[in-house]
């Protein structure tokens, strides 16, 4: 019997840097591509397009999900991860870690 | 800028503009991109509006172009009664039941109010504070604030003109979503049976299943049959009717 592993795809950047932002809470649009130029050192600027196709997929996937706050409002969102979502966001860690580790050897081992 | 923006955000299918446009126009307002980052944006937005698309055809027809461009004009309401995609699609009886008890029980509560108080909270079970109606171009035209104004007015209606009869024709559900399509008809006079098509999408929330969307498909009033004869769409059986 042949056991079939399903493993994830690898997130793209704008997805990781999502997903990120809303790990220590939820965001709205405009905070979600603030935190993000921060969080990676001003080297990624989200377009409008880009961070809404994002939240679109990732809504349909429930990794995320609509959080309603004070200021919520038809033309103000704020989203939240869900349990899913950070599973996600974990596993991808984890794979990124690995990968870390794996460069950071063979490195070592050309350097000595 | 705005104007740019508005016109790229038309190159998007309507129920994702529908979804994301206020918030996307939001947020760049918010942005206020300088210079060059405005490209950038209106790059972001002719990308992702390929992106939305290319995702709608394929959901749709497997890739198949033609159908694909008509079913982007029907896919909404055909693809819930299989049409889209050729299959046979059957009414989940809870979706059914579960549509029926809620416009039931909202249509007996508004014939039976007697006060303001009562019409207020019936809408705020009924609806969602972000509940909007949406006509056939997908243009809103009353938000939950302008009905909630009107109520005065529902409530100096006889009882029995305070709702539409209604059939559904299709309803379905998932945990968090309900959507109804049904034809609502006002009074019946001298055999001829009028109506419009509706799509009603609920959300199950803290305070259970309240809707936030109203879609009138159809303009009001299409004749529906006329002396008990179909002209449009036969009126559906006992099961799918929503008694007034």
């Amino acid at each position: 019997m042949r056991h079939v592993v399903e493993e994830q795809e690898p997130l793209s950047e704008p997805v990781f840097l999502i997903l990120t932002s809303l790990a220590d809470g939820p965001r709205h649009g405009y905070g979600l591509i603030r935190d993000i130029e921060t969080l990676s050192g001003g080297r990624v600027r989200l377009s409008t397009g880009t961070l809404y196709g994002a939240l679109h997929r990732m809504l349909d996937s429930r990794w995320i999900e609509r959080f309603q706050t004070d200021d919520t409002s038809r033309d103000k969102q704020s989203y939240r991860l869900t349990g899913t979502g950070r599973a996600t966001l974990e596993a991808d860690l984890e794979r990124l870690r690995s990968l870390a580790r794996a460069a950071s050897a063979r490195l070592r081992v050309s350097e000595a | 800028m705005l104007r740019v923006f508005d016109l790229l955000l038309m190159l998007y299918p309507a129920e994702y503009r529908m979804e994301f446009g206020a918030e996307m126009r939001t947020v760049f307002l918010e942005l206020d991109r300088p210079g060059w980052l405005l490209l950038l944006e209106y790059g972001g937005l002719v990308r992702g509006a390929l992106r939305e698309r290319r995702r709608q055809m394929g959901a749709l027809a497997g890739g198949a172009a033609f159908a694909s461009v008509v079913n982007l004009l029907l896919y909404w309401y055909l693809l819930p009664i299989g049409v889209a995609h050729g299959q046979t699609v059957k009414q989940d009886p809870s979706a059914l039941e579960l549509a029926r008890s809620i416009y039931s029980r909202s249509f007996t509560a508004l014939r039976e109010a007697k006060t303001l108080d009562e019409l207020r909270r019936l809408s705020d079970e009924m609806d969602a504070p972000e509940w909007i109606s949406v006509d056939r171009f997908g243009r809103t035209v009353l938000t939950k604030k302008d009905v909630d104004r009107d109520l005065e007015n529902l409530l100096k209606l006889p009882p029995e003109r305070r709702a539409a009869g209604m059939d559904i024709v299709w309803a379905e559900r998932d945990a968090e979503r309900l959507i109804v399509i049904a034809w609502m008809m006002p009074n019946e006079s001298h055999g001829v049976t009028r109506g419009t098509l509706i799509r009603d999408i609920f959300v199950n929330g803290g305070s259970g299943w309240r809707r936030v969307r109203h879609d009138k498909i159809t303009p009001n009033d299409i004749v529906l049959a006329v002396e008990g004869k179909a002209q449009v769409l036969p009126p559906m059986d006992e099961a799918h009717r929503v008694q007034r």
